[in-house]
């Protein structure tokens, strides 16, 4: 009779694909067999995150107490998943690197433990932790030749031990999704030398000088997704470089002097197209982006002067003149969530000659 | 000659059914086995599978016999994607309502037979008796042994400890 411990390997493999990391976990404590087959699983999608940064920054005293028992502060907890999982994953890299398919480093997770510094001479814990979490990851990157999504915010913890982990990273050759938030300018800079050719890349937060997109131009022919978020943007020297199939691009917070007519050429396929809190001269004047289907809005944001399908506009009117510039998109599905409604936006949504185009409008959040 | 349009399956046991093609055709082994066959009257010997576990695999095929055609075939990448993140229904929960021996034969039958819908049906049904135990209570629940030394235990614990908090 067969018992669920026996049961062919191809069959266990689809069963854990139905269970959560968490419930595989269990599994793989029952047995030898089930926890070769079912860590594997909870290899495959790893994400090592911490609270969010407001928490972090109120914990962060909490490092300069002693270390004692049961006072262990969030942030060395975090530090021992670090290292627990990397030491793991070194225990027998033949076996275990290889299943890692998306590792996620989140949020401010080494945040308050970017100086031996901030570490008083009572914790001894926390001082090897800190110093042997980082060259440990580094390896687990090294070993990691599957990987095909990363996502690293705040790596400032990792310090010296930067220029190796990027280069680790540089050596990937599968990474389909690339995201960096958080970073000073050697993380985006890094980009140009992958040799992976990510099909999505998503930049937040990084840099503490302007970033450029010089660092994207290897990736034009494989780029189809681009996010850039909370950067400041250099204009790009080279006048015909493009992404040519870049389907999706979100600007969001991106303060930039390349001029919003540039965009439909650095992107000319672009369908759908999120431009929400911008700044910098990209705002002034317009632009003919006849490719876009989907345009989403919100704060400042330049006008596209071609017709588009699906129109979300997130918060007020995001352009100096009310809602007027729908007059030349001509939206045929509008969504529109204002935080107030004025009166003279009123009269916009009633008396707009766009009007006539539209089939579907949907106002909420008012 | 027999009817064209159904053949015999014979169990290990040598119990005897005779299926409409189309149904048995759901298996991609019998169906790649009736096309390297041709037109035979000759009946298809199921040496792995008993009687009681191919009863419950025709049963299946019947009910699902329409699915194929609703889709565009159960060896489509599409539809398998369809299949992992489908809800079990209340029908193919009902018909997996048996003794964990059945149960398992059952799956292990569909996997050789490669019934692609059957295996991830019966894969969702025992991953949802799983979900939310311990350890322990997934040991009793299918008699597994725990083949593991309590030193081992101990280390096991502590080199996952990353991932308790997932």
């Amino acid at each position: 009779m067969p018992l669920l411990s026996n049961l062919p390997r191809d069959v266990l493999e689809l069963i854990v694909e139905q269970l959560t990391a968490q419930d595989a976990l269990q599994l793989s404590r029952t047995n030898k067999r089930l926890n070769n087959i079912a860590v594997c699983y909870v290899l495959r999608d790893v994400r090592l995150s911490g609270e969010r940064d407001s928490e972090v920054y109120r914990e962060s005293s909490l490092l300069k107490t002693p270390d004692s028992e049961g006072s262990r502060t969030p942030n060395l907890r975090r530090l021992e998943r670090v290292a627990s999982f990397a030491s793991f994953v070194l225990s027998n890299p033949a076996l275990y690197a290889h299943h890692i398919r998306s590792l996620a480093l989140m949020w401010g997770v080494f945040c308050g433990c970017s100086s031996n510094s901030e570490l008083t001479s009572g914790n001894l814990d926390r001082a090897c932790l800190c110093a042997s979490a980082p060259p440990l990851l580094v390896q687990v990157f090294g070993h990691a030749g599957e990987l095909r999504r990363l996502t690293i915010y705040k790596p400032g913890w990792l310090r010296s031990h930067t220029p190796e982990l990027l280069d680790a990273i540089a050596a990937l050759d599968k990474l389909d999704y690339l995201e960096i938030g958080h970073t000073r300018w050697e993380f985006p800079a890094v980009i140009s030398r992958m040799r992976s050719r990510p099909s999505e890349i998503v930049l937040d937060g990084c840099s503490d000088r302007g970033s450029t997109l010089e660092h994207l131009k290897p990736h034009a022919s494989t780029l189809r997704r681009l996010t850039l978020r909370c950067i400041n943007l250099d204009n790009i020297a080279d006048g015909s470089f493009s992404w040519p199939h870049v389907e999706t691009l979100i600007l969001r917070y991106v303060c930039t002097s390349i001029p919003f007519s540039d965009l439909p050429r650095l992107s000319p396929n672009a369908r759908r197209v999120t431009l929400w809190g911008l700044s910098g001269s990209v705002l002034e004047g317009s632009s003919y982006w006849p490719s876009v289907d989907t345009l989403t809005a919100a704060s400042f944001a330049p006008v596209v002067s071609s017709q588009i399908r699906r129109v979300d506009i997130m918060g007020d009117a995001p352009w100096r003149h009310g809602l007027q510039p729908l007059e030349c998109i001509g939206p045929v599905v509008l969504s529109y969530t204002p935080r107030l409604l004025p009166a003279t936006h009123i009269d916009d949504l009633v008396g707009g000659t766009w009007y006539a185009s539209l089939r579907f409008l949907r106002l909420h959040g008012i | 000659m027999g009817d064209s349009n159904r053949l015999t399956l014979v169990a290990s046991d040598g119990g005897k059914f005779v299926v409409d093609k189309e149904v048995v055709q759901m298996s991609v082994l019998l169906k790649n086995m009736i096309e390297d066959l041709g037109e035979t009257d000759e009946s298809i010997p199921i040496p792995n599978v008993t009687s009681p576990v191919l009863t419950k695999v025709i049963e299946f095929c019947e009910n699902h016999r329409t699915d194929a055609a609703r889709t565009d075939g159960p060896n489509v990448d599409g539809d398998d994607a369809r299949m992992r993140t489908a809800v079990v229904s209340d029908w193919d929960r009902q018909f997996f309502d048996v003794d964990q021996d059945l149960m398992f034969e059952i799956i292990v039958a569909a996997n050789y037979l490669d019934i692609k819908s059957l295996v991830d049906v019966g894969c969702k049904v025992v991953a949802d008796m799983i979900k939310g135990k311990s350890p322990q209570e997934i040991r009793d629940l299918f008699d597994i042994v725990n083949d593991f030394s309590p030193e081992e235990e101990a280390a096991l614990r502590k080199e996952n400890e990353w991932a308790n908090d997932r």
